[in-house]
């Protein structure tokens, strides 16, 4: 990390997220990741396998930013980002998944999300992203 | 079965394992079965609909999922829990971004969430579904996939 990207990192107050994958390994990857770009003291976690378990953690905890999954059993992501924006129309979502073709970004973006990152997730990008999304 | 689909999974399979695993992967001869081949220990199902409907079948020894695992994890030891949750990944990473390929050429298919299965002995329903087989020669061990594809336009 630059000088400069530092800088930006300490302008970020700390912050709760919400990760939703139904993969044990993606949410504690991610969640890894994002520690190791912004730094363990900036960043609160909390998880969700699920999208009915995702909705329910966001009405009662307001996380400051979402990764959301899109392949997942029951309600899948999209669905869950359109219910959570229903709550909440400023929420923060980025979403975090394989499945990356345009009619699914474009549904995704619909829904309410803010941003996409393609999974494998690539450690600079996931980093502008929640730059941008939590500086703005 | 259309062969730009094939094409778009052998390719991109073989492009996310080494991209994941971060080392080289090739890619073993291609064979035409008349039904999928399952045969080890670690299982990973995907359902697909849509324009075309089929499964894609991963599998792989159990040695070869732990090794894996150790790869992605950065631990020596992990949990059968742990084991079966990265390579669900893994296949679910590299069936959505086939799929994403795919649905980008102006096609329409659903993949369903990954299904792993450790020492489950599998028994496929009868009917033949042509199945194309190729294997992956990986740093962490061999690894076959199965895709059985049926057009449905």
């Amino acid at each position: 990390m630059s000088l400069k990207e530092e800088d930006i990192v300490k302008t970020i107050n700390p912050f709760t997220c919400l990760i939703v994958d139904d993969s044990e390994f993606a949410r504690i990857h991610l969640m890894e990741l994002m520690i190791d770009i912004i730094g363990s003291e900036k960043v609160q976690f909390q998880m969700a396998s699920g999208g009915q378990e995702a909705i329910e953690l966001y009405q009662r905890i307001r996380p400051s930013l979402v990764m959301m999954d899109i392949v997942m059993p029951g309600i899948d992501g999209v669905e869950t980002v359109d219910r959570i924006c229903q709550i909440d129309p400023d929420a923060k979502i980025i979403m975090v998944s394989s499945l990356s073709y345009r009619e699914k970004v474009r549904q995704a973006i619909l829904a309410g999300a803010k941003h996409f990152v393609v999974k494998p997730i690539k450690a600079n990008l996931l980093y502008r992203v929640i730059i941008d999304i939590l500086t703005k | 079965m259309r062969l730009e689909l094939v094409k778009a999974f052998i390719n991109i399979t073989k492009e996310i394992f080494t991209e994941v695993l971060n080392s080289e992967v090739a890619t073993g001869p291609l064979t035409l079965e008349s039904q999928p081949r399952v045969d080890s220990k670690v299982v990973t199902l995907v359902d697909l609909s849509g324009d075309v409907a089929g499964k894609i079948i991963l599998q792989m020894d159990f040695s070869t999922a732990t090794s894996m695992t150790s790869r992605m994890t950065g631990l020596s030891n992990s949990s059968r829990t742990m084991i079966a949750s990265c390579i669900a990944e893994l296949t679910g990473m590299t069936v959505g971004r086939a799929i994403s390929w795919i649905n980008d050429q102006s096609w329409n298919i659903h993949m369903t969430p990954p299904i792993v299965t450790i020492e489950t002995k599998w028994k496929l329903a009868p009917q033949e579904v042509e199945t194309l087989v190729f294997s992956l020669k990986t740093a962490c061990g061999e690894v076959m996939l199965n895709v059985s594809l049926v057009d449905k336009l």
